[in-house]
């Protein structure tokens, strides 16, 4: 989301909003990002509740010079409103972590898993200076949600974007799509055959489908798309995932996430 | 013929001649290594393309628009014609307790929840609507939205007056039903009355985890079977959220024992923010609903008094205004609130030593993800923002069936009795047995000489 942040009023439809001092804080703090990496674009990610305290995530995205798809960087902030660089998280464990349902405290070191690694010296000829492994903390947590948020979830309207002859992501007018599933396309390097395919031909340069669509998402029902009163305003949002919202009217599209980082993962039950 | 030929070629478009087109198109079926032209088929794409890239593209009508030329209608108008109509409601005077939710939407967005103005707007209009509907209504509030898969619900409560008694569904008792909802999809549209839930509905919906589809009248299946269409199962997700997050300050209500009634309690003064923003500061204000499907506990006078005793154990009835320190505490937390503070937090006393306080305090409910009560020293708002479950903190487990019933054991055989006196006669039924009774009674005759 634009740091106008003139597109909360989308965000509204699902009862979540900023208030006057976050969008203060916010607004300062993602332009300070810009000060130690330029990117094309910096974009409020979404916010994170916890019980304590809440995190801010910021995107920072790099469209110029990238082949096939974009450069995105994510930063994260606490209440204190400085934002630093989401660091990599530990996979083994991270995939432990998809499932939790424990809420985030808002402490960013307090520890979800501790590792039991123990590093066997015996072995080797020279005792290898490594330190012992970190336990996985709550802020690699937030890193993988973060990092599954947005491949999961993250989509754009068709038509947003073109490709370049040089394979770079440019963004076009926009000028609003019917509300309808197919319609919409994830926002990443495409991982279906089809689409693959269809940009080393070259051929999705003269097409605006060109990323993962998200009606092959299984299982389907997990979008729910829905528009105001106007019928213009259109919001889409994903049940797996719940406070993560896709929105565009005539103007404007865009995507944010404000929930919990809980994975709704009974969801298949609940239909 | 090369007359027309020529002016058909020298056919002017923003700029660009239709010769001039053609040239375009042959040197990049040529040259153009992106786009491998071949054959008719890529022509019109190579000839939009080449369009666009020169920007004097006009896009293709679609089959609807050159088929179908109607007038066009102006296409917001339904959407301003209800908006006005919405907006120009208004009566004299309207006998009830209308929630002014336009300024505690305010509230609410300062605590980063809630509807734009806008919306917070049409609620309100939408909330003296209803209130001059129907006479009975004393009390309405805007209950909170309810998500759903397919179009979200908007749901406003509504208290009616303790004369107007409503016939109410079998073995359940008054106050279950106490709270009465209309839900709308869209709110410019009208406001529909969900019905009354039954006991037996209300005690299978402690075991569903549903999302809403966003059809009143979709049919349940779930296990365990729930006798009702989604309307029935959203107005008791509804009660149950609201009778157990409902809160109000403490001192504001007082609980008369003898008429067993909620009153306002006569002085009454909005405590300190310091005590608000702890769990001491609020109760509970509607009566808890019991795992039987009701609020007082039915006493089946089939049954035993042990059993019943039992039953009540397990079961019991909780007392009113109760505070929210002792609910159930939710896994490790030291309750089940979660409260946090924003806006102000300056304390300021004014000119008679009494504290001053613009602080706005947010209680969360763990258990039910979206329920929030949000309060600063002079209003207070009870909402609710969600798909309408509880927090699972356990993976889904569907609810086991009844076990199997076990076959009756079988009793023991003993043979057939024997009789001191011989029976009467009976004529034998077969030549066969009639030859084996006349030899019988021949051997027995035998005996009986010997």
């Amino acid at each position: 989301m634009d740091i106008s942040f003139n597109d909360l009023k989308f965000i509204q439809q699902i009862g979540q909003t900023l208030n006057l001092e976050e969008r203060i804080k916010l607004k300062l703090a993602i332009l300070k990002i810009q000060e130690h990496y330029t990117f094309d674009e910096v974009l409020f990610w979404g916010r994170v509740e916890g019980v304590e305290k809440d995190y801010y995530i910021a995107m920072g995205i790099q469209y110029k010079g990238q082949y096939e798809f974009p450069l995105k960087k994510f930063y994260w902030s606490s209440n204190n409103y400085h934002f630093a660089e989401l660091p990599k998280y530990n996979e083994e464990y991270a995939l432990r972590a998809e499932n939790l349902r424990e809420p985030f405290t808002g402490q960013h070191e307090h520890i979800v898993f501790k590792t039991e690694e123990e590093i066997n010296f015996e072995d080797s000829l020279e005792i290898p200076a490594q330190l012992p492994a970190k336990h996985f903390s709550e802020l690699e947590r937030l890193s993988f949600v973060v990092q599954q948020i947005e491949f999961q979830c993250a989509s754009i309207p068709v038509g947003s974007y073109r490709l370049t002859p040089t394979h770079e992501l440019i963004r076009k007018t926009f000028k609003g799509v019917k509300p309808e599933l197919k319609n919409y396309q994830h926002f990443r390097a495409p991982i279906r055959k089809d689409k693959q395919d269809l940009i080393a031909r070259d051929e999705a340069l003269y097409k605006e489908d060109f990323l993962d669509s998200l009606v092959e998402d299984s299982p389907n029902q997990q979008w729910s798309l829905q528009t105001d009163s106007t019928q213009r305003n259109i919001t889409l949002r994903n049940l797996i995932w719940p406070g993560y919202v896709t929105y565009n009217n005539d103007y404007t599209f865009g995507y944010a996430y404000f929930g919990d980082g809980i994975k709704n993962s009974d969801f298949e039950f609940l239909l | 013929m090369d007359v027309q030929l020529q002016k058909i070629f020298d056919s002017n478009y923003k700029g660009k001649t239709l010769y001039n087109h053609f040239c375009e198109l042959y040197y990049q079926m040529q040259e153009n290594k992106y786009y491998k032209a071949q054959s008719l088929s890529d022509f019109e794409d190579l000839s939009n393309f080449i369009k666009e890239n020169r920007f004097y593209h006009l896009p293709l009508k679609t089959a609807d628009q050159v088929n179908n030329l109607q007038d066009q209608i102006f296409p917001w108008q339904e959407y301003c014609k209800q908006q006005m109509q919405l907006m120009q409601i208004k009566a004299k005077v309207i006998n009830a307790t209308v929630q002014n939710f336009l300024k505690l939407n305010a509230l609410l967005n300062n605590v980063g929840y809630g509807f734009t103005d806008e919306d917070a707007y049409l609620i309100q209009q939408s909330l003296k609507s209803i209130a001059i509907r129907d006479s009975n209504i004393i009390n309405i509030r805007f209950w909170g939205k309810l998500f759903a898969q397919n179009r979200d619900y908007y749901v406003i409560e509504v208290q009616l007056s303790k004369s107007y008694k409503e016939p109410q569904p079998i073995d359940c008792d008054e106050k279950l039903n106490e709270y009465v909802h209309y839900v709308t999809q869209d709110l410019l549209e009208d406001w529909a009355l969900l019905p009354q839930v039954t006991r037996k509905q209300m005690e299978a919906s402690r075991f569903i985890t549903y999302v809403f589809s966003g059809n009143l009248n979709k049919e349940i299946t779930q296990y365990p079977i729930f006798n009702g269409k989604e309307k029935h199962l959203l107005k008791a997700q509804i009660l149950r959220i609201t009778h157990a997050n409902l809160l109000a300050p403490r001192g504001l209500y007082r609980f008369d024992d003898e008429t067993k009634l909620i009153t306002f309690e006569d002085e009454f003064k909005m405590p300190e923010s310091a005590e608000l923003s702890t769990m001491d500061g609020w109760v509970h204000l509607p009566p808890n609903i019991l795992k039987q499907g009701r609020i007082t506990f039915y006493e089946d006078p089939s049954l035993k008094e042990e059993e019943l005793n039992q039953m009540k154990e397990a079961d019991p009835e909780l007392e009113r205004l109760k505070s929210i320190k002792d609910d159930k505490p939710f896994e490790q937390n030291e309750g089940n609130w979660n409260i946090k503070i924003f806006g102000e937090t300056q304390q300021y006393t004014n000119q008679e030593e009494q504290p001053l306080s613009y602080q706005i305090v947010q209680l969360r409910n763990y258990l039910w993800p979206g329920a929030i009560t949000v309060s600063n020293s002079n209003d207070f708002i009870s909402i609710y923002f969600g798909y309408g479950n509880k927090n699972q903190q356990n993976s889904f487990n569907p609810l086991a069936p009844n076990d199997i019933q076990e076959e009756p054991e079988d009793i023991d055989e003993i043979p057939e009795p024997n009789p001191r006196e011989q029976p009467d006669e009976l004529e034998p039924d077969s030549d066969d047995e009639r030859r084996r009774e006349q030899e019988r009674r021949e051997a027995e005759l035998q005996q009986q000489q010997e």
